[in-house]
């Protein structure tokens, strides 16, 4: 059996640099062996993730219908 | 209505007839543990048996319909028989051994039920819904006579050739016959046993099986309940749908590799049985036997297994075993049409690498839309989903789903296996940009995308009601329309697969080069040798020679020195008749035909009216307002 998710950090190195990758992951990946039910996703995670679709979507049926 | 019920009865046929070869192969490489796993594998392992004991039917000069004919009928009732076995067996635990590296691999990995909730009652049935509708579409397209020009100038045609002949016979004169041709050969078999409209349903059939094999992929990294609804992701872009209606191969293809994929899977990254090389290797040389494309997909396969090497170290004692292993029994299922080509061309992938087609095909800017700048590489995602008629077509289109969903992986969490996948797709993406920008040629990696968007799907109930609410009605209206897309589609033929129409009444109204054909069809025989300025030659019976490739080939129209000359240089060539195939009235915005032959005659006809006969003329009118004027000519003697 695998597990499915990756455990991204295994024991977490300390220096500055490991910090600082960690910090730049923090940015777009939530940990998940750090909780052990699936947190919510962060609202401006989200809301990101929310207008890009919008975008998308209005491209496409804007080009759609010949407006764009 | 028969008719219909007849083709659908045929495909019925030949897949029993396939499941004859292709089950005991799936059982004897004990194919996983699971009666879906085994039934899936067994029909794709049957067709690309049946493929190839087709193709080497064709290379010793018995492809004839009777030899297929008896032969589809006896492997049909084995079918029959092993149909029944499999039932046997599937319910009886003890006769199926699982996969023999370890009970436990051999069967689905149970996923932590925290990490991948399965979805909810209602989604699967909504999902199953839509899915019906649109398989509902795209089989309505499917039984009416086949419209799609590549088809009717080669997938269809070649196979038509061949089984005149008796033989896979090299055309001069047609550059696709020394293609790989494993998907034409199960055309010739449905061509053999019924007509164009099984044939077709082959393909909407692999339309399924690509479906299928995408849950295969997928089973391992999601869950099996995720990983059906990659499948159905798959089935519901509109590009797939579309292709299931037509007799073309990459459909045919994204399904071999994504089998491939999926087997390659289960050996190398989950370790299972050294058997699952065999299937990944079987289902790699099907691929490369159906179109070139699948040497990208592997040569990108490739790399991702490096790149794996760099960062596994377990893995380097085996790879050169593993992958010579496939490659081995890649070269010995597919090789048969490299070694062809290359013993009739000099070049084992022709036409690529000739340097008269590839000035040719430069000169086309349809085939790179976005030229080779890494800026135009970034934003390629978006301009292939929001206007795919740059890219072969709005018809090939991806859909929306894809754009919408994939960018979301950034915020969801990491998924073991999923970076492996979207990593193939990322490589197999660079390729495809600066090779041949064609929407269809995306297709093998389809099922990688789809894990990706399903995964990103599954992590939306992570998100706050309101931008879930945004996403997910997006997402909804981009289902819905892979499944508008194929009931749309079939507005215009429904009534054939009812019988309230016929086959012949519909190809009169929507194929241009039909009438033509069958006046042509009264007045010639299959000995006849046509030269003709149309491509879309199924429907005729007389032997036809594309003008474009004669004329690369022999350049006979720079030695016409005066007009009286053509007859006289087309008679020496063999042609007793020419097919003149004008459009009239074209859009302004349309480039005019470049119709070489049709002044070349009217040159000459016009100082010698003896020099050519008006045997049938015809003009047909196309959707864009235009007329398409067809004239059948003899040549003098």
């Amino acid at each position: 059996m695998i597990a499915p998710l990756r455990e991204i950090d295994k024991p977490k190195p300390t220096g500055g640099l490991a910090h600082a990758r960690r910090y730049v992951a923090s940015v777009f990946f939530t940990e998940a062996e750090s909780r052990p039910r699936p947190a919510p996703l962060a609202p401006w995670k989200a809301w990101l993730w929310a207008g890009w679709a919008s975008l998308a979507a209005a491209g496409y049926v804007l080009h759609w219908l010949g407006w764009w | 209505m028969g008719g219909s019920f007849f083709s659908l009865l045929t495909l019925a046929w030949l897949n029993l007839a396939a499941f004859s070869v292709g089950w005991p192969v799936a059982r004897s490489l004990r194919l996983g543990a699971d009666r879906f796993t085994v039934a899936v594998w067994g029909v794709a392992l049957g067709w690309v048996a049946a493929g190839l004991g087709l193709t080497v039917l064709g290379l010793i000069g018995f492809l004839t319909p009777g030899v297929i004919g008896v032969a589809t009928m006896a492997a049909g009732f084995g079918g029959l028989s092993f149909m029944a076995l499999a039932a046997g067996v599937a319910d009886s635990s003890d006769e199926f051994e699982p996969s023999d590296s370890s009970s436990e691999k051999g069967n689905l990995p149970a996923l932590d039920s925290d990490a991948v909730e399965p979805p909810s009652a209602r989604l699967a049935f909504a999902v199953a819904l839509v899915v019906l509708l649109a398989m509902g579409g795209s089989l309505a397209g499917a039984l009416v006579p086949p419209t799609a020009g590549d088809a009717l100038c080669y997938h269809l045609d070649l196979p038509k050739r061949f089984l005149a002949d008796g033989q896979i016979s090299c055309l001069p004169f047609n550059d696709n016959a020394t293609f790989p041709l494993l998907s034409e050969m199960w055309y010739a078999w449905a061509l053999a046993v019924d007509g164009e409209v099984a044939a077709q349903l082959i393909h909407w059939e692999m339309g399924l099986l690509f479906a299928l094999a995408s849950v295969l992929l997928a089973s391992p990294i999601l869950g099996r309940t995720w990983a059906v609804v990659v499948g159905a992701v798959v089935l519901l872009v509109p590009g797939v749908t579309n292709q299931m209606t037509a007799p073309l191969n990459d459909v045919a293809l994204a399904a071999m590799t994504t089998l491939a994929l999926a087997a390659w899977w289960r050996a190398v990254i989950e370790e299972e049985s050294p058997r699952w090389l065999i299937a990944a290797g079987i289902a790699a040389g099907a691929a490369m036997g159906i179109k070139y494309v699948a040497i990208l997909f592997f040569a990108a396969l490739g790399l991702v297994w490096l790149a794996l090497l760099m960062r596994r170290a377990e893995y380097r004692g085996r790879f050169l075993k593993q992958a010579s292993a496939i490659a081995a029994v890649s070269i010995l299922v597919g090789g048969v049409w490299y070694a062809r080509a290359f013993w009739h061309r000099g070049n084992p992938v022709y036409p690529f690498f000739q340097s008269q087609i590839a000035a040719d095909a430069e000169s086309l800017d349809s085939k790179k839309p976005l030229g080779r700048h890494p800026a135009a590489l970034a934003a390629s995602p978006w301009l292939v989903t929001v206007e795919p008629e740059r890219f072969g077509g709005r018809g090939h289109q991806l859909g929306l789903v894809f754009l919408v969903m994939i960018p979301g992986i950034a915020v969801v969490r990491r998924l073991r296996g999923l970076g492996i996948l979207l990593g193939l797709a990322a490589v197999y993406w660079c390729g495809w940009f600066y090779l041949r920008q064609n929407v269809r040629f995306l297709f093998p990696i389809l099922a990688p995308l789809a894990c990706g968007a399903v995964w990103t799907w599954s992590e939306l109930r992570r998100a706050p009601p309101f931008p879930r609410a945004v996403i997910g009605a997006i997402l909804a209206g981009s289902v819905g329309l892979g499944v508008l897309l194929p009931l749309a589609r079939c507005r215009d033929s429904w009534r054939v697969p009812f019988g309230l129409e016929s086959r012949e009444h519909y190809l009169s109204r929507c194929e241009p080069s039909y009438p033509i054909a069958m006046a042509a069809n009264q007045v010639l025989d299959g000995r006849s040798h046509v030269l003709t300025e149309d491509y879309r030659t199924f429907y005729f019976t007389p032997q036809m020679t594309r003008e474009s490739v004669f004329r690369r080939e022999t350049g006979y129209d720079l030695q016409i020195d005066s007009p009286g000359r053509l007859s006289a240089t087309l008679r020496a060539n063999g042609f007793s008749y020419v097919l003149l195939a004008e459009t009239c009235n074209a859009p302004t915005d349309r480039a005019p035909d470049d119709n070489i032959l049709t002044r070349l005659v009217a040159s000459e006809w016009q100082k010698n009216p003896e020099a050519y006969r008006l045997l049938a003329e015809n003009r047909f009118p196309m959707a864009d307002g235009s007329t398409r004027r067809f004239r059948l000519l003899a040549i003098a003697n």
